[in-house]
């Protein structure tokens, strides 16, 4: 028998007893719906988490602090000695970098560039024509992640007075849309070591989305950055730096890491690391809730397994008569392996739809309800991936549940098979 | 011409059931069928005839004895071997039809060539030309539901002859139909056997279809007795079982 005449007798079959095959494809739907929705919270999770960590991978790029000691300073008799290289902070002791620590970094083999990551604060934000000052504390050097953008580009190593603004200062400053804001200029301000203001006019490059990650940050150029870092004493002690290898294999990260600690007494963070944390807690809680649709999807096989049981002894006479006429025996046993994977097939596909239908209408109502403020956030995305991945894993499932009922078909005796009544 | 022999069986045993509960439903049976040749094979019930004929049939091993299809030893092939022969050699009429009444009596026709795996146009053709060739080509598209006792036993007697076998084995094959249908599926039979030089073998216990073919072999608790007008198949391996009967 050919596959397209295994396929066709098999749907057929199917066909016959409707109530039944759809009550059995209905267990498979809850299940694969689950599965659905669950991977799409993830793939949802995911994607925005993405888009704001834009390069998520930055391979060959470090975020490179000085060792930290964690003993708790109070309580205890535990005194430390004191380190002129280490500054107290809130309880620990933190160390600090100095130009010859940025020096020693740029030089460890592979090293293209390291510059100091400066601890800077602003003051206040402000637009010509606008007398009103907005607080803007956020005031961060660009860290060179690539950040969902709402218009205009990233910062680039040449700019000079340049800002990434967050869209939130928008309509405060006067901008009716982020478009409007690009090349237009702005002031920013921040005090100086005598607690004098200084205000500094800057070129809004782009306008950023509002994220979790990004909080307020004002993203400003590594030049203006330094002035600042200068005017506010940051200038010879900085608290990290940047550290970017010329090899952006992802693969050479652990030597390059190894490389850094070999250098001194330093703690090398990955891009990656940075957002372990976060995706290892989305995977986490996706995990688990795959599970649910997983163990849904198990119950759901034993009513695959029970509907072809009975179909097989239904169908006894005709299977003998099959058998009779010379059908193989792997070909009975692929006919009623067919029909289980058939019912996973539609069964996963009706599901995969649906779910699809259901993660556009929740995702719109939660960007307008609980998830207001995070914009570019899509609760529930269905990924022609995992949409791929739910509908073969449940046909595998269902080809597992179909094989002890078409052992059974197969194995038939065709006499004992057409004497049955 | 002397006709080539179809089947050859030598000395087939076989016995079901274990232990005490052992029963024995042919003890030593040989016989040979020729080419072209009708062939009853009547007896009481649990004579042993189906078996023989399931046996004969490729259906069923015996336990011990052996059976030649066309000069070959059927008991040295593999189950696949089976298969293909019963698919491409053999054609079967049931008392009960077997048809799938939810299906069309084409498609019914066609099952066999389905599972031989000839394709679409070719199957469609040669099951008409089987359908023709009993006379009910017009119930084609019908429901094989939709038939009379009658049609339905000549739609199976489509099915069995539209792989052209070489031999038709029919069991009871008017046993569920009144005289005058019995009548007409007998005819057909009868006239396939000669028109297409298709062996026939009917299993049956009807004393009046059992005399129209050429041969009649008597089955009784599992033994082949004599009432054979050809002694020439059936060389002296018979009188031998007759002594282990006794």
């Amino acid at each position: 028998m050919k596959l397209l005449d295994l396929l066709r007798t098999a749907n057929r079959n199917l066909s016959r007893s409707k109530l039944r095959t759809f009550l059995t494809i209905s267990a498979i739907f809850v299940g694969a719906f689950t599965l659905t929705l669950t991977t799409a919270l993830g793939a949802g999770a995911q994607q925005y988490l993405n888009r704001q960590l834009g390069n998520v991978k930055a391979p060959g790029v470090f975020f490179v602090q000085p060792k930290t000691e964690n003993g708790f300073g109070g309580g205890g008799s535990d005194v430390k000695e004191y380190d002129p290289n280490k500054t107290a902070s809130g309880t620990q002791f933190t160390s600090t970098f100095t130009q010859s620590d940025i020096d020693k970094l740029g030089k460890v083999s592979g090293v293209e560039n390291a510059r100091p990551y400066y601890n800077i604060n602003g003051t206040y934000v402000t637009r010509g024509g606008t007398d009103k000052k907005y607080v803007a504390n956020g005031l961060t050097q660009y860290n060179g992640l690539s950040l969902d953008l709402a218009a205009g580009r990233l910062l680039g190593s040449s700019d000079t007075n340049a800002i990434i603004l967050p869209d939130t200062y928008l309509s405060p400053l006067g901008f009716s849309t982020a478009d409007d804001a690009v090349n237009k200029t702005i002031t920013v301000a921040y005090q100086d070591l005598r607690q004098h203001v200084v205000e500094r006019q800057v070129t809004i490059v782009g306008v950023m989305k509002k994220s979790f990650i990004t909080q307020g940050d004002i993203y400003i150029d590594d030049h203006l950055v330094k002035e600042i870092a200068t005017a506010q004493g940051q200038d010879l002690r900085f608290f990290a730096a940047f550290v970017k290898f010329s090899d952006t294999n992802e693969a050479s990260e652990p030597n390059q890491k190894k490389a850094i600690d070999a250098a001194g007494s330093y703690d090398a963070i990955s891009m990656k690391d940075q957002i372990k944390t976060i995706t290892t807690i989305i995977s986490a809680i996706t995990t688990a809730l795959n599970v649910v649709g997983i163990i849904a999807l198990f119950a759901a096989s034993f009513g695959i397994i029970n509907t072809l049981l009975m179909s097989v002894y239904e169908r006894t006479q005709e299977v003998g008569l099959m058998k009779a006429l010379g059908m193989r025996r792997g070909k009975v046993f692929t006919l009623f392996a067919v029909e289980a994977v058939l019912v996973g097939f539609w069964g996963s596909v009706i599901a995969v739809a649906a779910g699809f239908g259901v993660s556009k209408v929740v995702t719109q109502w939660a960007s307008t309800s609980f998830l207001k403020d995070f914009q570019g956030f899509d609760l529930l995305v269905v990924t022609p991936m995992n949409a791929l991945f739910v509908i073969a894993l449940i046909m595998l499932i269902a080809f597992l549940a179909g094989t002890l009922p078409a052992l059974k078909a197969s194995r038939l005796n065709p006499i004992e098979a057409l004497r049955s009544e | 011409m002397e006709k080539s022999i179809v089947l050859k069986a030598n000395d087939l045993v076989k016995s079901y059931g274990k232990k005490e509960n052992t029963f024995i439903a042919l003890k030593g049976v040989t016989l040979a069928i020729k080419e072209g040749e009708s062939v009853a094979i009547i007896g009481k019930s649990g004579s042993g005839k189906s078996t023989l004929m399931h046996i004969l049939a490729a259906l069923d091993r015996p336990d011990s004895g052996d059976l030649e299809f066309g000069g070959k030893n059927v008991e040295k092939f593999k189950d696949r071997d089976l298969d293909k022969l019963r698919n491409r050699e053999f054609g079967f009429i049931f008392q009960q039809f077997f048809l799938n009444y939810r299906e069309t009596v084409l498609e019914n026709v066609m099952l066999p060539l389905k599972i031989a795996g000839v394709r679409g146009k070719e199957r469609n053709r040669r099951a008409l030309e089987a359908l023709a060739e009993v006379d009910m080509s017009n119930k084609a598209n019908n429901k094989a539901s939709d038939l009379s006792g009658g049609q339905k036993q000549r739609v199976c007697i489509a099915r069995a002859l539209v792989t052209e076998p070489r031999v038709i084995f029919a069991d009871e094959p008017t046993g569920n139909l009144d005289s005058e249908n019995g009548q007409r599926v007998e005819e057909l039979l009868f006239n396939l056997n000669k028109k297409k030089n298709m062996t026939l073998i009917i299993v049956t216990h009807d004393e009046d279809l059992a005399a129209k073919c050429d041969r009649r072999l008597n089955m009784k608790d599992g033994i082949l007795m004599e009432g054979d007008s050809h002694e020439a198949a059936r060389p002296a391996a018979n009188r031998k079982q007759k002594l282990v009967a006794l």
